[in-house]
């Protein structure tokens, strides 16, 4: 019963996300690996709200309700999927029948034997994360109990944590895979993980040969912190990574094509990552304030109308997630007394937490030799940050020796370096986070190395190399 | 940085600038199966029994797949393995068990609340015990608890205390009984 609810809320997830870029105008989006994908994790996003707006309607959320509302919100995109016009089965296998190829299929074994072992864990396992289980799974269960989100919970000394302030995106979908699927829950997480490779696949292999794609999706799987937030402990920030992947690849086709519908699609990327993590808005600034920058410069005028109203596109789904989510259902419907303003730093002259949090990305957990891990002797990431290092000379070699900056792998590396500043801004303008917000922080940056990497002329060379022996040409 | 035209370096080099832009990777060809695919697939296999073989990567394959494959296999010789709250005593361990057990004995007493000492308090005794924030108890157990530090501390029915290198139960008689408590606890942290 578990499993059948499973799939057909994947399914449900699905229509929704389908709906929400055939609304946004996106065309072509049937039958194509990536945008099911993407439809797939932008409606679980969405769902993650329904018990949420439950909640702030009044509706007891129980079984009952959560289905009636679920098959609300995807029945109008249903309609328009079923109208949609339909490839034939035999057309769609015949237009993915040449592409794929022996190795892609040892690359999705390979993927399948490394994630098996988590999914097993998460399925079997309770939820352990203590972020989750003095916050939105705490809250889950009694929801489940009490047919309401500001429940019993709140009547217990919450002074130790402040987790229940979060945004209820682990909320909502604890709340509905526990309601249906299994008690612990925390089984969507296993959609994110293969999703999230499998996404990294297909955008790395149209960028080089598949097996240079396969190697830089396992190197990402096969960093030692980063692999039990894929699959196995549920927490904010790897689908924020997820979502925000998303966002930066879009970003980049947009940038590249200037096609609108791109703006929107990685819009609704960051609107979602902001929906799980709301200090996204951060990037986002940086992002809209380094674009308009670059567009004045291309266009030496001093303002751009065009580029303005791109920003503001691109921060519009993640205002009104963030106001919906924080201003509006956290501060007025859950029972809280913490202002989050309190946390900024009041002393801005103050500039030793930005000297702390550089040393500690840098020193203890990019570049250290000893490592942070369990056994005190392994570098966290692997070897993921020397990598990044060694692409970085030599792509600067080819810009030295070429005097061309190639835009794919400059754009890839300027997306790095505005992640690495909002960490770095974190620290300082929230003195407050600990060592696991900067750890877990460097989640974002892990998917936008290796795109970089594969995206510098050395690998391209080489693709290009492997490409043509294998073509015979 | 302004492109320049002039043509510098290796002869390869501009060759593999615009690398990327004219081959298409994605173009059709006609099998699933080649020797070059199958050649392709054992060099994609050797290159990474190679990464394997380095210390980080090794790390990596046998912590988290080796390990997480033996310890899944092993869950299955336990009795009634698929049984929730064996999956849960698996993973809470002691606190789970603690919090069950005072739960059990006090269900009827529909005021309880247990007053947790610092957990340096608690150490005090033998046995070490940990009892994880009152928000965990409360979804571990229903098990409504408070910390000394809290407000909620003059709410508590019940106390745990070390007597003799042992922790036990007791009732809270009074509201000085509670403040003389606070007052021992001072000391210690959470």
């Amino acid at each position: 019963m578990g499993i059948l609810n499973f799939i057909l809320l994947a399914i449900a997830h699905y229509i929704l996300g389908w709906g929400i870029l055939k609304a946004i105008g996106i065309r072509q989006i049937s039958a194509s690996i990536q945008y099911t994908l993407v439809s797939l994790l932008f409606g679980l996003g969405l769902s993650s709200l329904l018990p949420v707006i439950m909640e702030m309607l009044s509706i007891p959320v129980n079984k009952m309700n959560l289905l009636i509302t679920i098959v609300l919100v995807t029945i109008i995109p249903a309609f328009f999927l079923v109208k949609e016009p339909r490839q034939s089965f035999r057309a769609v296998m015949n237009r993915y029948a040449g592409k794929f190829k022996l190795y892609d299929l040892v690359f999705i074994l390979l993927l399948i034997y490394l994630l098996l072992p988590g999914i097993l864990k998460c399925v079997y396992y309770p939820p352990v994360p203590r972020d989750l289980t003095s916050g939105a799974e705490a809250i889950a269960e009694y929801t489940l109990k009490e047919q309401h989100i500001n429940n019993s919970y709140f009547s217990v000394d919450l002074s130790s944590t402040d987790n229940y302030q979060k945004p209820p995106f682990l909320l909502g979908l604890q709340i509905i895979y526990k309601m249906y699927v299994q008690p612990f829950g925390q089984v969507w997480l296993i959609l994110f993980g293969c999703v999230f490779f499998s996404f990294l696949y297909v955008i790395l292999r149209k960028m080089v040969h598949p097996i240079l794609a396969g190697l830089a999706t396992v190197l990402v799987l096969a960093i030692p912190e980063f692999y039990p937030y894929t699959v196995v402990l549920p927490l904010y920030d790897f689908p924020n990574t997820v979502y925000l992947l998303f966002g930066f690849y879009y970003l980049f086709l947009f940038v590249k094509d200037k096609d609108k519908q791109n703006l929107w699609l990685s819009s609704v990327g960051f609107g979602m990552a902001t929906l799980v993590r709301p200090e996204t808005i951060f990037l986002l600034l940086l992002i809209c304030i380094s674009y308009y920058i670059s567009q004045i410069i291309a266009s030496g005028k001093v303002v751009v109308k065009a580029a303005f109203f791109s920003c503001c596109i691109l921060m519009l789904t993640a205002f009104v997630l963030d106001f919906f989510t924080m201003e509006i259902f956290v501060k007025h419907f859950i029972p809280s007394k913490l202002e989050f303003s309190n946390k900024f730093t009041s002393d801005l002259s103050n500039l030793a937490p930005l000297y702390r949090r550089w040393e500690l990305l840098t020193e203890v957990l990019m570049f250290t030799k000893t490592g942070a891990s369990r056994d005190l002797s392994q570098p966290l990431y692997a070897e993921t940050f020397n990598i990044m290092v060694v692409f970085i000379m030599i792509e600067l070699a080819f810009v030295f020796v070429t005097r061309k900056i190639h835009f794919n792998a400059a754009c890839w590396f300027g997306f790095m370096v505005l992640v690495f500043i909002l960490l770095l801004l974190i620290g300082y303008l929230l003195p407050f986070t600990e060592f696991t917000n900067a750890k877990r922080g460097l989640f974002k940056i892990i998917p936008l190395i290796f795109i970089f990497s594969v995206n510098t002329r050395a690998v391209q060379y080489i693709s290009q190399k492997i490409v043509s022996w294998e073509s015979g040409k | 940085m302004k492109p320049n035209t002039k043509k510098s370096g290796p002869q390869n080099l501009p060759k593999a600038a615009n690398i990327g832009q004219k081959i298409s990777l994605t173009e059709k060809s006609p099998s699933f199966i080649s020797d070059k695919s199958v050649l392709l697939s054992i060099a994609f296999l050797v290159v990474l029994l190679l990464i394997r073989q380095t210390k980080s990567y090794s790390y990596f394959y046998t912590d988290k797949i080796v390990e997480n494959y033996s310890e899944m296999r092993d869950v299955r010789d336990i009795d009634n393995y698929m049984d929730i709250d064996v999956r849960k005593m698996l993973k809470w361990q002691d606190a789970y068990r603690i919090l069950k057990g005072i739960r059990k004995v006090t269900q009827n007493d529909t005021n309880f609340i247990l007053l947790v000492p610092p957990r340096s308090y608690l150490h005090l005794s033998n046995k070490k015990i940990e009892i994880p924030e009152p928000a965990v108890c409360y979804y571990y157990a229903s098990l409504k608890t408070a910390r000394s530090t809290s407000s909620y501390a003059y709410k508590c029915s019940h106390v745990l205390v070390v007597n003799n290198q042992d922790v036990s139960m007791i009732k809270i008689r009074s509201k000085s009984h509670i403040d003389s408590l606070l007052q021992v606890y001072k000391p210690y942290s959470y």
